[in-house]
């Protein structure tokens, strides 16, 4: 990918947790409608990375840049603004919140500036959600609740769509299905940042990888690259 | 008690719920959503009563006196928001309670500054200084029923909010799970202020209609602080159902008490409280902790 400007490009991004610094200087970049898959052992700073990025983790240093507009420092609301979507790990599902309530809060009319997504877009993309639109976020199974996190993710509006542990705890059948809308998504020319433990399937969807290690970036190229080189896969993700 | 005593008192008892519940709907409001434990909402309720006191005076309408004095709480609660409580969410209840306890201070001495330590009473609007006949004997006055229709119409106000409308929706999320609140673009920290404000008018409002009724004194907030606890404790945390079925309970329990057993009253409704706590600990509506 060789954009002129990245959409997303964090640059020595330092960040950590009162102490205990995780991030060392993470150099990522994600192109407008782009698929990166971000990979590392556990512990390593993926979830750091992310949190760094959509301002909820604060950055000691370096600097983010979402379409060249500096976002360093921004509250993370701000940036969500900006057109980033956040599939959380763990999901993030309001438990006091209905199905129809959760996409309805999420709703930008004024545009997160991606493609619009809308309640309609959202329910033909996850018809299961339609037949549970009264049912509140704890009433719902595992799948079902991935399924609204990416619904109101996208209901937001973003650019750029950032999912951490995208299928993790889920059933097969589930996680086929997930896979299945992230490439449709994808193919709507929103970019993806992914987070999640099927290496496989993250290769299969995304056009580049990043692993982190340690709180830095290790290894960024394509996917092709990462899939051909097994030794590397063994060395920094251990498969 | 005969029958049209019962009913004046009952009457009477869940006037005073209805009451209650506007000043404890703020307080649980607060703790539930933004974690504050805020000792000065009684604060709020008396420089409600005392705003509805000067403005009638110079308006020489209620009516005007709370439009007005509602944005002027409003205002108020923005601006102690900001300046103070803004600083208090994820820290320590100590801490909470030490800084809204000063606020009790400065907000009893303000009073004393702008309107003295005189004893006033604002009159009932000429339109509701009637009464209404319960039976040949008995009448009611028809102030009291207003308070219950306003306080209905404000708790009905306050259910659409909190359920129906979007920012009701950003409110509960923000609630939560404030970060992910934020990561769907919600601005959590004008949502919270927004929240504490409307506190404070619940709380200024209840004084200021509660004004024609009771007098307006310094101090005036303070037994109205702890029978809201004791309300947010029976209704469960957080609860604004709760609230309101505590309220209830404390409106409808004092009152009587004050009739039925005037030697122990006050302890009447701290009675209800430990029974309540008893058979559910988490409070009436209250989630298991």
């Amino acid at each position: 990918m060789t954009a002129a400007q990245p959409l997303l490009a964090a640059v020595d991004v330092h960040a950590g947790y009162g102490q205990h610094p995780v991030l060392h200087g993470v150099d990522l970049a994600v192109a407008a409608g782009e698929s990166v898959a971000l990979l590392g052992r556990n512990g390593m700073g993926k979830t750091t990375t992310i949190r760094a990025l959509i301002g909820l983790t604060p950055i000691s240093g370096g600097s983010v840049q979402l379409d060249g507009q500096p976002v360093t420092g921004l509250p993370a609301h701000r940036i969500a603004r900006l057109g980033v979507g956040l599939v959380p790990e763990g999901r993030g599902i309001f438990p006091n919140l209905t199905v129809a309530e959760h996409l309805a809060v999420a709703a930008r009319s004024s545009g997160g500036r991606g493609p619009a997504w809308d309640r309609t877009a959202v329910l033909a993309l996850f018809p299961r959600l339609a037949e549970r639109l009264d049912h509140l976020g704890t009433q719902l199974s595992g799948g079902e609740q991935q399924m609204l996190a990416i619904g109101r993710a996208l209901m937001t509006g973003p650019r750029l769509l950032i999912l951490d542990e995208a299928t993790e705890g889920l059933a097969p059948r589930v996680r086929a299905e997930i896979w299945s809308v992230l490439a449709r998504i994808r193919g709507e020319g929103v970019a993806i940042l992914i987070v999640d433990r099927d290496l496989p399937q993250l290769l299969h969807l995304c056009d580049r990888a990043a692993i982190v290690v340690k709180g830095r970036i290790a290894f960024q190229g394509t996917a092709a690259a990462l899939a051909a080189d097994r030794a590397m896969q063994q060395r920094w993700l251990g498969v | 008690m005969d029958l049209a005593g019962f009913l004046v008192q009952l009457l009477n008892g869940v006037q005073a719920g209805f009451l209650l519940f506007l000043v404890a709907s703020g307080l649980t409001l607060v703790f539930g959503i933004i974690g504050v434990i805020n000792l000065a909402h009684g604060a709020f309720y008396m420089i409600g009563a005392y705003l509805a006191f000067w403005l009638t005076g110079l308006t020489g309408s209620l009516l005007a006196a709370v439009v007005v004095g509602v944005a002027v709480l409003v205002v108020l609660g923005i601006a102690v928001e900001r300046l103070a409580i803004g600083f208090l969410y994820n820290r320590d209840h100590l801490q909470q309670v030490l800084l809204t306890f000063g606020l009790i201070l400065v907000l009893d001495d303000l009073q004393r500054l702008i309107w003295g330590s005189d004893f006033h009473s604002v009159p009932v609007p000429a339109v509701l200084s009637g009464a209404v006949a319960l039976t040949q004997q008995q009448d009611y006055p028809v102030y009291r029923l207003f308070v219950s229709a306003v306080c209905i119409a404000v708790a009905l106000g306050l259910f659409v909010l909190i359920q129906r409308t979007r920012v009701g929706m950003a409110i509960r999320a923000a609630a939560s799970n404030r970060e992910m609140a934020e990561a769907l673009g919600i601005d959590v920290g004008r949502l919270f202020t927004l929240v504490f404000a409307l506190g404070v008018a619940l709380a200024g409002f209840a004084g200021m209609v509660a004004a024609p009724i009771s007098a307006v004194y310094p101090g005036m907030g303070d037994r109205i602080l702890i029978l809201a606890f004791v309300i947010v404790v029976i209704g469960g945390i957080g609860s604004v159902k709760g609230a309101f079925a505590g309220a209830m309970l404390v409106g409808i329990a004092d009152t009587f008490g004050r009739v039925l057993v005037p030697e122990v009253a006050s302890m009447v409704m701290y009675g209800v409280m430990a029974v309540v706590l008893l058979w559910r600990p988490q409070g009436l509506f209250g989630r298991p902790a």
